[in-house]
């Protein structure tokens, strides 16, 4: 069913349920949507998403209910734009997530403390970061302002660098790739990181 | 993919349309989605704009501006203002400009210097356009204008903005 075939309230439900998935930055409260709830709407907002690429990402807390909503790209759109160029980040900003994923992902999640979230992980002084000899002072600050200005990072200055809400539009199987991103880089020579690396390969070669 | 699936991703990824584009993005449906003419270039927008349609944004994760950051978009539509009925495309302005209509002379350093800093905040946000292509020059003779996210905006309340930014301008307009 389209939004064409709704009742004007229920036109309504879903296209404000658009608007806040759209534009709003973080994960938004599952009471505040209640229409990605309701078993007739709910598909509606879906196939409206669809039609822009995009899907709703649901996101549960331990006890697997919902705990809220945002929206990003589909997996298969998300492949074409980067396989495009649009939406990649340069590598020195690229270089500077990595920088953070590791210190606020990696390193507590490899010590069992592995957040719930990626965007509510304990941020990190921004003098851990400055301990990458490579990236200089104003070249990592500039990085970070950008990032910020993206969602990707956010500033908090004196309480540190965190992973913002742009991280939250990841789906679960783009959150997997990053995550097998970061083995392959913390650990290149791993068996399994070469294992992975190799399946990638042979999948980027095949028609 | 679907043609009109990966040209709207597209769209959204660039932030502005292809013309070639233009064609499939017609197909979308229209009470969600709509082709915004920026003068120079086109965006794929959501209808319904949650900062300007008095949508209820408590409790929701929703950008706001800051305190300065506001007035010195009130100042760029006020230093850019032509008594047009949209405040896009404008006319062209400078960085002094916004600077006088926020105190000139009165204002201090570090408030002119919070101000070029929300300039450049607004600049990445495509609200106002300083300086010259990419790059985003503060100095005070740089260049002005309303952003292309502005050519976006629509309802009732714009009238009254338009009244308002008009009265402060100084110039009549020509929605009274």
């Amino acid at each position: 069913m389209r939004l064409a075939a709704l009742s004007d309230s229920g036109a309504a439900a879903v296209a404000h349920a658009v608007a806040v998935l759209e534009q709003t930055h973080g994960v938004i409260g599952s009471a505040a949507l209640p229409v990605l709830a309701h078993p007739d709407l709910r598909p509606v907002v879906d196939a409206e998403l669809d039609a822009v690429g995009r899907v709703v990402i649901e996101h549960h807390r331990p006890d697997g209910t919902v705990e809220g909503y945002t929206s990003g790209y589909a997996d298969d759109i998300a492949e074409r734009l980067a396989a495009d160029g649009l939406g990649v980040l340069a590598p020195i900003d690229r270089a500077v997530v990595a920088l953070v994923l590791l210190r606020c992902v990696a390193m507590p999640t490899a010590q069992g403390r592995a957040p719930r979230r990626w965007s509510a992980a304990p941020s990190v002084k921004l003098a851990r970061l400055h301990d990458n000899r490579r990236l200089s002072k104003a070249a990592l600050g500039d990085a970070i302002n950008r990032l910020h200005d993206l969602h990707v990072l956010v500033n908090g200055r004196a309480i540190g660098i965190s992973l913002g809400p742009a991280f939250d539009r990841l789906t679960p199987a783009q959150r997997h790739r990053i995550e097998e991103d970061l083995f392959v880089l913390a650990a290149p020579s791993d068996p399994v990181a070469v294992a992975l690396q190799r399946r990638r390969q042979q999948a980027a070669g095949q028609p | 993919v679907s043609d009109v699936r990966l040209a709207a991703a597209r769209a959204r990824a660039r932030g502005t349309v292809a013309a070639d584009e233009l064609g499939v993005l017609a197909t979308l449906e229209s009470g969600l989605w709509r082709v915004v003419d920026a003068g120079e270039e086109r965006m794929l927008a959501v209808v319904e704009d949650l900062q300007l349609h008095n949508a209820d944004l408590a409790g929701l994760p929703a950008g706001r501006l800051s305190l300065t950051q506001a007035r010195t978009l009130l100042a760029v539509l006020v230093a850019t203002a032509t008594g047009a009925t949209h405040p896009f495309p404008g006319g062209p302005a400078t960085v002094a400009d916004v600077l006088a209509v926020l105190g000139g002379p009165q204002l201090g350093e570090a408030s002119k210097a919070h101000v070029k800093g929300a300039l450049k905040k607004l600049h990445a946000w495509r609200l106002a356009a300083i300086g010259t292509g990419e790059v985003a020059e503060v100095g005070n003779a740089g260049p002005v204008r309303v952003g292309p996210a502005v050519a976006a905006w629509s309802g009732p309340w714009l009238a009254e903005l338009t009244v308002l930014v008009a009265q402060a301008a100084g110039q009549p307009s020509r929605s009274q």
